[in-house]
């Protein structure tokens, strides 16, 4: 009786003490994803994709599923996933809630979920436990996690659904799992094919007799995508390479160094020891190993890939830390300083990220000025930075000159150097044709436009027209966001 | 005859390496850099502020710093102490007389050839160039650093080095981004360790990961907005490339030599080879480490060539004293063993010729370039002449000065780091000077929105011109000041 109560209360402790683990890991992840918001100290939503996202499903609840754009660029078919729009769409028109909280609302539950499902995951994997409670912190705290579900982006939905997918891989429910690579196929096309090449190693490697099933998933999952793709390749070819402003790739990949969807350097470092640690062990972690290296090098091509090598990255951190802690130090002393000093960097990383994230545009002003642009009942194009082009959709309801989806953008290279035009030249006559072209009717100038971004100088190009010529006149200025309307102007 | 200590002897180099210095700060009120004046500003803007200043709206028109503040916090706190900016930092450079003397002894066991270590570190002609009548950070940074070096030899050996390293762990970053030389230098010496195959302790190893994830861990603290803006060509600090390329341009052998001080280098190649290919042991790697780390920096132009010269010829000076110890321990085999003490005399009689005179010719060089009272009297007038929030122009060099003194804002200042276009607004500094037209100088005058323009002997001199050519049109340029210009068209 005595040893079944003692197994009894063993057995509670021990659940308990889990329950306490899922709990902290919940807290923070409520208190990370949130972060953002609490610092901005506003309800405006932030990036600039989330207010692509939010044009995209306007149109589709005003039109249905729709593949035109009449805003982007003066009206451009839109080439882009449509899952997410979709359900943000749907989601918010079902709620009755504006799709602005939609937009936060999503991405937060998504987060909770992903983080539940990536613990359960490595508890399904057989990870031990506190391998699994630090890699779900380091996750967590890093700034991708934060990307991911602090803003409206098209990666969140598809990460849930593949890990979903492998979860009830290693629950052996396959067609589940097959539904769920292929609904990954509404979110863009490098995720059925990251979920595809999880399914293989972990088919190859575990589980040979459901090869059969393999293929059949990768049949299916490669239709939808040829469905998908195949008659946007031969409609339009492939998409023109047109990179400007591009950060150097190693910039990209670390958000430390000003990237959006990037790592902590400081995690990054922490995984180079895990690799060393799991190295010894090299049979039971190959495949973690090869998959890392096969995915650094992928995003050094293509960046979103990195939200991917997040997942194994914190596993790795994990190692990385346990080994630090558990190795037997000569100081005590310097051993609980260096343990401080790394969780303090692994925070760092993430607290710095969501300070980015609190502080980037659009700010009050802009949607002010934007606002009162979207007043003008005419249907006018606005010019601004490319980068504000999907504000300016948005929020004025207005179309741009252009805005950086560049991927099959109409006319894009005599758009851009229209753009570079206007922006630079003094001469009024030129910049009346550009003007004209575009039917252009407001000119929107934020404060980085001026400092760097556009001009160096006070009166440098568009800015001295702006100043001098009668024919602009000032709508809007508060704390630099200055927005222009263009009246009479003619080139006759 | 009573035998001196060491000690005595030791207090008396580290008294004379003050004097020295002395002698040459207080011959002057003013100091010998620019960048001193910028130390003192916000050493100044801390005392009104009570908090270090973040953005300067004086510096480039208005710009953000980024910059570690522990140094001039220091000073605030030792303000009380008369002439402070003067001898607080001749103090903190003469103190690596004692550092050297610690790491020499540590290596050699020898209290003679210590000594002399610590003589020539005393003298070294191009720290003196570096610190001397400056307002200079590297007074401590450089101390700290080889201290730092004194206590990773040391731990094992008693705990108080091992905290001693973990407090300077925090305090060089929070001083100066050359605390990142450090984590360098030991890369470089667990390499060399590795290589000859001598064991590194354990808690030197736990040591090494402790100071490396701190240095880069405060690093990205304090410099995070430089890292977001510049990414990892943070290292190049934004300098232009006319300055860095500036640091090298000027490269003869013979100045180097003299730089460093012929002795330390001669006896200091010695040592290294010695303590490679002989000594092999960790401290003596560790100090190559330092001399590799520098070799490196210099080579990739991410240091100036008188801070990595000074590291050099101080890391020199050490393995010296190894050259020296090996030398004397051969010499008491032979039969001239009894000659010694007079090898010593002819020792220092050498580090007297070949180090304590070139460093007080490198002295009163630099004391006699150094700004004088007339010079620096002119940017007190343009504070009094000129309304607050004007912009003055002069070339980098007087930068600091123009705020410091006459409280105006610049167009450009020796503090590259987050300062916007330096590179173009050097370009543009030197045409408005050099020009012959006066329409593509008021053009970038206007650029700048400079409302004064300093043409005196040394400004005409650097642009190797007869006058500015444009100035005389009283149309545009009033006199209200001589050699100050008002720009009124």
């Amino acid at each position: 009786m005595r040893s079944v109560s003692k197994k009894f209360y063993q057995k509670f402790l021990k659940l308990s003490v889990e329950c306490w683990v899922i709990l902290i890991i919940l807290l923070s992840t409520i208190l990370v994803i949130s972060l953002p918001y609490i610092i901005r100290n506003s309800n405006i939503l932030v990036g600039d994709e989330s207010y692509y996202h939010l044009k995209i499903a306007s149109l589709i609840q005003e039109r249905g599923i729709t593949n035109f754009d009449p805003l982007s660029y003066g009206g451009r078919q839109i080439l882009t996933p449509l899952g997410w729009p979709f359900v943000l769409a749907k989601i918010s028109s079902f709620l009755n809630i504006s799709l602005e909280l939609t937009s936060k609302l999503i991405p937060f539950i998504f987060g909770i979920l992903t983080v539940i499902l990536f613990y359960y995951l490595l508890k399904n994997i057989k990870v031990e436990k506190r391998i699994r409670t630090i890699s779900t912190l380091v996750f967590i705290f890093s700034p991708i996690f934060i990307y991911l579900f602090s803003t409206s982006n098209y990666y969140f939905i598809p990460l849930f659904l593949n890990l979903l997918a492998f979860y009830f891989l290693l629950k052996d429910k396959k067609i589940l799992t097959t539904i769920l690579i292929a609904l990954t196929t509404l979110f863009g096309i490098i995720h059925p094919l990251v979920g595809l090449i999880a399914v293989l190693i972990y088919t190859l490697i575990k589980n040979r007799k459901s090869l059969p099933w393999f293929y059949i998933t990768l049949a299916i999952t490669l239709i939808l995508i040829l469905l998908k793709y195949v008659p946007v390749l031969i409609k339009f070819g492939l998409p023109d390479i047109f990179m400007i402003d591009n950060l150097p790739v190693h910039q990209q990949l670390f958000s430390d160094l000003g990237g959006k969807i990037s790592l902590s350097i400081f995690a990054l470092i922490l995984a180079f020891i895990g690799i060393v640690v799991t190295w010894k062990k090299k049979q039971d972690y190959i495949t973690t190993h090869i998959i890392f290296i096969i995915l650094f090098i992928l995003s050094l091509f293509y960046i979103p890939i990195l939200i991917y090598l997040n997942l194994l990255l914190a596993i790795l951190v994990a190692f990385g830390v346990l080994k630090l802690i558990q190795r037997r130090w000569e100081s005590k002393f310097i051993k609980n300083f260096t343990i401080l000093i790394l969780s303090l960097g692994l925070i760092f990383s993430g607290l710095s990220y969501a300070k980015q994230t609190a502080d980037s545009l659009p700010n009050k002003e802009i949607v002010e000025g934007l606002s009162l642009i979207g007043t003008d009942s005419e249907q006018k194009t606005v010019f601004s930075h490319y980068s504000n082009g999907y504000w300016i959709n948005y929020l004025a309801k207005k179309s741009n000159v252009m805005d950086p989806l560049f991927a099959y953008a109409p006319n894009l290279q005599q758009v851009h150097e229209d753009s570079q035009n206007l922006f630079y030249s003094r001469d009024l006559k030129n910049s009346t044709k550009i003007i004209e072209r575009y039917n252009i009717g407001y000119i929107l100038i934020t404060p980085e436009m001026k400092e760097g971004k556009v001009w160096h100088e006070d009166e440098e190009g568009l800015l001295f027209l702006l100043e001098f010529s009668k024919n602009f006149r000032s709508v809007y200025a508060q704390k630099g966001v200055e927005v222009w309307e263009i009246r009479n102007l003619t080139t006759s | 005859m009573k035998k001196i200590s060491p000690k005595v002897i030791l207090a008396i180099i580290f008294m004379l390496a003050i004097l020295f210095q002395l002698f040459f700060a207080l011959s002057t009120k003013n100091f010998s850099s620019d960048e001193s004046y910028l130390n003192l500003r916000l050493t100044e803007k801390i005392s009104e502020n009570k908090f270090h200043l973040r953005y300067d709206n004086l510096s480039y028109g208005g710009r953000d710093l980024v910059y570690s503040p522990l140094f001039y916090y220091l000073l605030v706190f030792l303000s009380l102490i008369p002439l402070v900016f003067k001898i607080i930092p001749i103090i903190f450079s003469s103190l690596i007389v004692l550092i050297v003397y610690l790491i020499s002894f540590e290596l050699t066991k020898d209290e003679k050839v210590s000594l002399i270590a610590s003589l020539m570190s005393a003298f070294i002609p191009v720290y003196f160039s570096l610190i001397l009548n400056s307002l200079s950070i590297f007074s401590l940074a450089i101390p700290g650093l080889f201290f730092m070096l004194y206590c990773f030899i040391r731990i094992g050996q008693h705990k108080k080095y091992l905290e001693y390293f973990v407090v300077l762990s925090f305090i060089l970053p929070l001083l100066h981004p050359i605390a990142f030389l450090l984590p360098i230098s030991i890369m470089f010496y667990l390499i060399l360790t590795i290589t000859e195959d001598v064991e590194v302790s354990k808690l030197k190893k736990e040591v090494i990961i402790f100071s490396t994830f701190l240095t880069i861990l405060l690093s990205f603290i304090i410099y995070k907005r430089a890292f977001l803006t510049y990414g990892f060509n943070v290292i190049w600090q934004n300098v232009p490339p006319q300055i860095s390329g500036n640091y090298f341009s000027n490269i003869n052998i013979l100045k180097i030599i003299i730089s460093l001080g012929i002795l330390p280098l001669i006896y200091g190649i010695v040592g290294v080879v010695y303590s490679y290919f002989k000594g092999k042991k960790d401290s003596f790697f560790l100090i190559n480490g330092v001399l590799l780390a520098v070799f490196l920096l210099l080579l990739l132009r991410l240091i100036n060539l008188n801070i990595g010269l000074t590291f050099l010829g101080i890391a020199l000076t050490i393995l010296s004293a190894v050259a020296l110890a090996k030398y004397f321990v051969y010499l008491r085999k032979t039969k001239f063993y009894n000659l010694e003490n007079y090898l010593t005399v002819i020792i220092i009689v050498a580090v007297i010729i070949l180090s304590i005179i070139p460093s007080y010719i490198a002295s009163k060089n630099l004391i006699k370039s150094t700004i004088t009272d007339e010079e620096l009297s002119l940017f007190k007038e343009i504070k009094g002449k000129t309304p607050p929030g004007s912009t003055v122009l002069a070339p980098l060099e007087f930068g600091h000065l123009i705020t410091y003194q006459a409280k105006r804002k610049n167009v450009a200042d020796s503090n590259f780091l987050l300062a916007p276009n330096p590179e173009q607004r050097l370009l543009d500094i030197a045409e408005i000077y050099t020009t012959p037209f006066e329409v593509k100088a008021l053009e970038l005058l206007e650029k700048y929105d400079v409302d004064y323009i300093i043409t005196n002997k040394k400004i005409i001199e650097k642009y190797n011109i007869a006058e500015v050519s444009y100035i005389k049109d009283e149309k545009c340029f009033k006199e209200i000041l001589p050699e100050v210009f008002e720009v009124i068209c």
